[in-house]
């Protein structure tokens, strides 16, 4: 008989619920995409429904459920930093107190509650992994490797930061560990705060501001704000950081280092803020590599697996696959909070209950196709009992129609088989378009996602033809690498286009897939191939036969602030109101053209809290 | 538990322990009976009517967050700060203080069957 084993994280950010059956992650998904509110932290409760139903297991099956972290060594820290900060943190200390002595202190008796309210008969033991272990099993054990080193950095777990493990078979060892508050993770949140973007989901709006920018605020924020030591870790420098004594990530000291007050959220990005975002993305890399090259030295390990919200910095991990002296790298693509939930219960799995390891090829992640999928009776029924008019098409002709639609310009809403696991959609829930488009990028924006327009698009293309286009030469499933256009498809820049600066620099073509260059010329790359995604390869090679090219624009399919659609009624409903311009749900397509004008006002807009 | 309990319970219990709590602290305060007759009026429009239940709840929160500020506070300045300046002095966590290196050796994790 199967054995199965939960692991859950909530009550902070991006809770989420995993699913081991006999060691094998059979599903994984974050509550938000139920609940419908981005990062929802609350007890997982419809993931766990869903997982168990789908495997048609009931909770008194489940040996053992895995929380993410331990939440009494996490108060002990935040009682320490309390103490260390007073007299002077009294606003923090009443912020955060009353929580803890309500809830998170009884997290143990909270979480049996929850549990108890899923289903009948006792509630499954209950475990505790460390946050950071939660992490490294995360990047270890569903990576194709069977030795690695395993270097996880986020904003904090308990005490830990940044932490450094040796991965080898079913083992997992930890070497070292930098505490609270000297964090990679937190110093990036506090300068995307003083940049006027949210924590927590504004990093990656940094990430992708920096490319406009120059670093000339680099050696200012090593001399000031990050101190390198020579034996590769890393201090803060207090003065400048206030998280630990204020409810605000900065000082003012920080505002008078930059002199310049903090952007306020929605307000003009201007060169200024272009070169902050420019210089910390270089002083993440270059506090990164010395990381890593130290524990290259430590274990001789030639792999490298990475974890944690920092992992989630494409171009840092790209910097690292190229300086840090390791000859392959394996990145956890949920590699945040919620992708604590898959660790906690390999974590459990392999080095409580000595359960074996077998070593995928390629990985046991399965391209993170592990949430909801829809069959095509649930479709059909959803579209009839709406009115709907439809094409249902054989998977064959489908493809062809979508690739159709594809090459006269159009956009197309893509929802096919399992929903993907972590921040990235991956081509199951995807909004897709033509990649060379030189308008596309705007449109996309503003019409669609109704977001800033300074985001680049990420590219999807077939695995083979990746290397004629970028200059990478390995699979990136996950879109957690960038790579550069090659040069032979670069377009000459005319004598105006040099001179253009900030974000006018987005409307210039730069290649001949202008919708997914980026100012630097690099893309946010996702290969794909017919063993991890066969629909959407298939949908690349009928593509490939129609316009000789196999690059798609992948954009997640919602709106700003809304969690990826889910279900068919989500995605429907994400159509209506935005520009799509076609629907294709599993192989039944939906075009605006065939619809009523919507009568739908903007108000809908407001439910989504912008991020 | 029955659900008619439970129903009467959610709906009805706040009220009555507050009618009796209230009872209780104005006759210690005042020894006499002159004002509960205004609080049995209160009692029963907050058992008739869901809304004045509701304001009341909300009433109650907002009467109990004000205490539990006062309180932490009061333990913060007096316990809690000076208790601070013992830490600093003996038993500063290493990250909190200035080294040449951050980095803390890790030998092993802890159990997975506890909390801590
Ligand atoms: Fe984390």
């Amino acid at each position: 008989m199967a054995s199965y084993l939960l692991g859950i994280s909530c009550y902070y950010h991006d809770s989420a619920a995993v699913l081991l059956e006999d060691g094998i992650v059979v599903g994984a998904v974050q509550e938000e995409r139920f609940t419908r509110k981005k990062h929802d932290a609350s007890f997982p409760a419809r993931s766990i429904s869903y997982l168990l139903r789908e495997r048609g297991v009931t909770l008194r099956e489940v040996r053992a459920v895995v929380y993410y972290e331990k939440p009494f060594l996490t108060f002990e820290r935040l009682i320490e930093t309390h103490l260390e900060a007073s007299p002077f943190g009294l606003r923090s200390f009443l912020a955060s107190m009353p929580t803890w002595m309500k809830e998170k202190l009884f997290l143990e008796r909270l979480l049996k509650r929850e549990l108890a309210q899923l289903g009948a008969g006792p509630v499954p033991e209950l475990k505790f992994s460390e946050h950071h272990l939660s992490h490294a099993s995360s990047a270890f054990f569903p990576s194709p490797f069977a030795d690695a080193a395993v270097l996880c950095a986020d904003g904090v777990g308990e005490w830990a930061t940044t932490s450094a493990w040796r991965g080898q078979g079913a083992d997992l060892t930890p070497l070292w560990e930098i505490h609270f508050p000297h964090s990679l993770g937190l110093f990036y949140s506090t300068l995307t705060a003083y940049l006027g973007f949210k924590v927590n989901s504004g990093e990656y709006k940094v990430m992708g501001l920096a490319p406009y920018g120059k670093p000339r605020f680099a050696d200012r924020m090593l001399e000031n704000l990050l101190q390198l030591n020579s034996d590769g870790s890393f201090a803060l420098n207090l003065r400048y950081f206030a998280f630990t004594k204020e409810l605000q990530m900065f000082s003012p000291a920080l505002e008078d280092l930059f002199g310049r007050r903090a952007r306020r959220p929605e307000e003009l990005l201007e060169p200024f803020h272009m070169d902050v975002a420019a210089s910390l993305q270089l002083v993440l890399e270059r506090a990164l590599i010395p990381l890593a090259r130290e524990l290259r030295r430590q274990t001789s390990a030639t792999r490298l697996c990475l974890a944690g919200g920092v992992a989630l910095n494409c171009v840092a991990n790209s910097k690292l696959l190229l300086e840090s002296g390791f000859e392959d790298l394996w990145i956890q693509p949920s590699a945040g909070d919620a992708g604590g939930a898959l660790g906690a219960a390999l974590a459990y799995y392999h080095l409580a209950e000595k359960g074996e390891r077998r070593v995928c090829h390629g990985d046991a992640q399965k391209g993170s196709y592990l949430g909801p999928s829809f069959k095509a009776v649930e479709i059909e029924s959803f579209l009839r009992k709406n009115n709907v008019p439809f094409q249902k098409l054989t998977q064959e002709d489908m493809l062809s129609e979508t690739s159709r639609y594809l090459d006269e310009g159009k956009i197309i809403g893509w929802f096919q088989g399992r929903m993907e696991f972590g921040p990235r959609a991956l081509g199951h829930r995807s909004i897709l378009a033509d990649a060379r488009g030189a308008e596309l990028q705007k449109t996309l924006n503003l019409k669609i996602k109704f977001r800033e327009s300074f985001r680049p698009f990420a590219p999807v293309v077939l695995a083979e033809d990746a290397p004629e286009i970028f200059e990478f030469d390995r699979p990136s499933p996950y879109m957690l690498f960038v790579a550069a256009v090659r040069p032979e498809l670069r377009v000459p820049l005319a004598p105006a286009d040099r001179t253009k600066f900030g974000i006018d620099q987005l409307n210039v073509v730069r290649s001949t897939y202008p919708a997914i260059t980026h100012v630097d010329y690099s893309a946010r790359l996702q290969t794909v191939s017919r063993d991890r995604n066969p629909i959407l390869a298939q949908l690349l090679e009928v593509y490939r036969q129609r316009t000789q090219s196999s690059v798609l624009v992948n954009t997640s399919f919602n709106v700003r602030g809304e969690p990826i659609v889910c279900t068919p009624e989500d995605a429907y409903r994400c159509f209506r109101r935005t520009e799509i311009d076609v629907l294709v749900l599993e192989n039944f397509i939906v075009t605006k053209e065939s619809l009523p004008p919507s009568n739908q006002s903007e108000d809908w807009r407001s439910e989504f809290e912008l991020d | 538990m029955s659900l008619s309990w439970i129903r009467f319970r959610n709906r009805h219990l706040l009220t009555i322990n507050f009618s009796l709590a209230a009872a209780l602290v104005l006759y210690g305060i005042r020894r006499d009976f002159a004002w509960h007759l205004l609080l049995v009026v209160w009692l029963l429009l907050a058992l008739r009517f869901e809304r004045m239940a509701k304001f009341q709840q909300l009433l109650l929160v907002r009467v109990g967050r004000i205490n539990s500020t006062l309180i932490l506070t009061l333990f913060y300045f007096l316990f809690f700060a000076p208790y601070g300046l013992l830490y600093r002095c003996f038993f500063r966590k290493p990250a909190f203080q200035q080294r040449a290196s951050t980095f803390e050796e890790k030998r092993k994790i802890g159990s997975f069957d506890r909390p801590f």
